[in-house]
């Protein structure tokens, strides 16, 4: 063990001492590496550049669908009806009704979540 | 020493280029990740987004529907009560037909009599959730019989009988849009008192992992109670003493409409996560 890097050493501090140059092929080796070093730096910038303009574009649909969600200007065509209940039990919201009809707001800009919001239907 | 190395180096023939290459490659990497990452983690955020958004969405829905059905509405209770007093006179009928009273008339009562049930209705409506709050407020835990006797005993005061934090109930506000029950929208509510107001507590139903977004409402009572009274007047005539005597008995009968209208109004909104 011992020896073994005692030969390590002294190939390093030969390897230091020389004054020898690279060949033409270290040469040409070191630049295709350096060449596709640059190459996959600038692929990951412009990926980097996409996803960021992706998400700023993504961003922008969902921002406008939230407010006209927060407006509730736009509800979907099938509304549906919200019950306070306990168990089996129902209790009315609004006297004489034991379901409130409503309209609902959906914003699915996101794909997988649906945003949703909604109201009392206007009696 | 140090200069004479750099000498040493500047006229060396030594070559570098594998080593820089080598370099150049490793900080590209390096930063190319880096740049790479951070527009995927703020493109992943997104997701994220809507999720919260759905939560708060959700649960501020709820909150307008509840603040909608119960900020202005009133609730009222209503009972009745009879008093009854009997009059019983006694007439003499004379030889030539005329009638005069024999003795005096024997007064009973006026006696009151067992209380009609009390009744809470939001216009004609007694399921509707702010008469199981306002039952809970007025009559704490009493039932039908000792909430009858309460509503007319001098020490009735609408509120007294809660405690702080006294539960009401826990109830859910579901969906259903055709055959979907739509239950990433579904708001459970805690309903208590607290300070002798109305306490609601919304938030979006969540597994143990999710995170919440809460609003808490709080609805205040204002009293307004009066005693309104009718009377009727019923007469009788015992004929068995006849010919020479009769009685009449008059019953007088007052019934009392005591009447406490609730009116509830929205005082506070809390918001939290």
């Amino acid at each position: 063990m011992k020896a073994a890097v005692r030969k390590g050493l002294k190939a390093a501090k030969l390897k230091i001492l020389s004054n020898g140059g690279e060949t033409l092929t270290e040469v040409l080796v070191s630049l295709l590496i350096a060449g596709l070093a640059l190459a996959m730096f600038a692929g990951m910038i412009q990926a980097s550049i996409n996803i960021v303009d992706s998400s700023e574009a993504k961003m922008q649909e969902y921002y406008t669908a939230n407010n006209n969600l927060a407006l509730k200007t736009i509800p979907e065509a099938t509304g549906g009806t919200v019950s306070l209940t306990k168990g089996t039990d129902i209790y009315n919201l609004f006297p004489g009704s034991s379901g409130v009809d409503v309209d609902y707001f959906v914003n699915d800009k996101l794909g997988g979540v649906e945003v949703m919001s909604y109201e009392r239907e206007l009696p | 020493m140090k200069l004479n190395t750099a000498a040493k180096k500047i006229k060396s023939e030594r070559g570098a280029s594998i080593t820089f290459a080598l370099l150049i490659f490793l900080v590209c990497a390096v930063v190319g990740s880096i740049v790479l990452s951070a527009a995927t983690a703020s493109a992943g955020r997104l997701n994220k987004l809507a999720e919260s958004d759905r939560r708060y969405y959700s649960v501020s829905s709820a909150a307008e529907l509840i603040v909608e059905a119960l900020d202005g509405k009133e609730v009222v209770i209503s009972g009745d009560r009879d008093d009854v007093t009997t009059t019983v006179t006694t007439y003499k009928v004379n030889a030539d037909g005329s009638v005069e009273v024999d003795g005096p008339s024997v007064v009973t009562g006026p006696v009151s009599g067992t209380p009609g049930n009390v009744s809470l209705t939001q216009t004609g409506d007694a399921d509707s959730l702010l008469c199981l709050a306002t039952k809970k407020l007025v009559f704490g835990n009493n039932n039908q019989a000792a909430s009858n006797d309460y509503f007319w005993d001098s020490t009735y005061s609408p509120g007294a009988l809660v405690t702080n934090n006294d539960v009401i109930s826990d109830l859910e506000l579901s969906h259903q849009r055709g055959a979907d029950t739509l239950s990433e929208l579904q708001v459970d509510i805690d309903v208590k008192i607290t300070e002798k107001r109305l306490h609601l507590i919304l938030k979006n139903h969540a597994s143990a992992d999710e995170a919440v977004y809460t609003i808490e409402l709080f609805f205040t009572p204002a009293y307004n109670t009066i005693i309104s009274k009718s009377s009727n007047t019923q007469t009788a005539i015992d004929n068995t003493l006849m010919p020479a005597k009769f009685k009449e008995t008059v019953t007088l009968t007052e019934t009392y409409t005591k009447t406490t209208t609730v009116y509830w109004s929205l005082s506070e909104i809390k918001k939290g996560q």
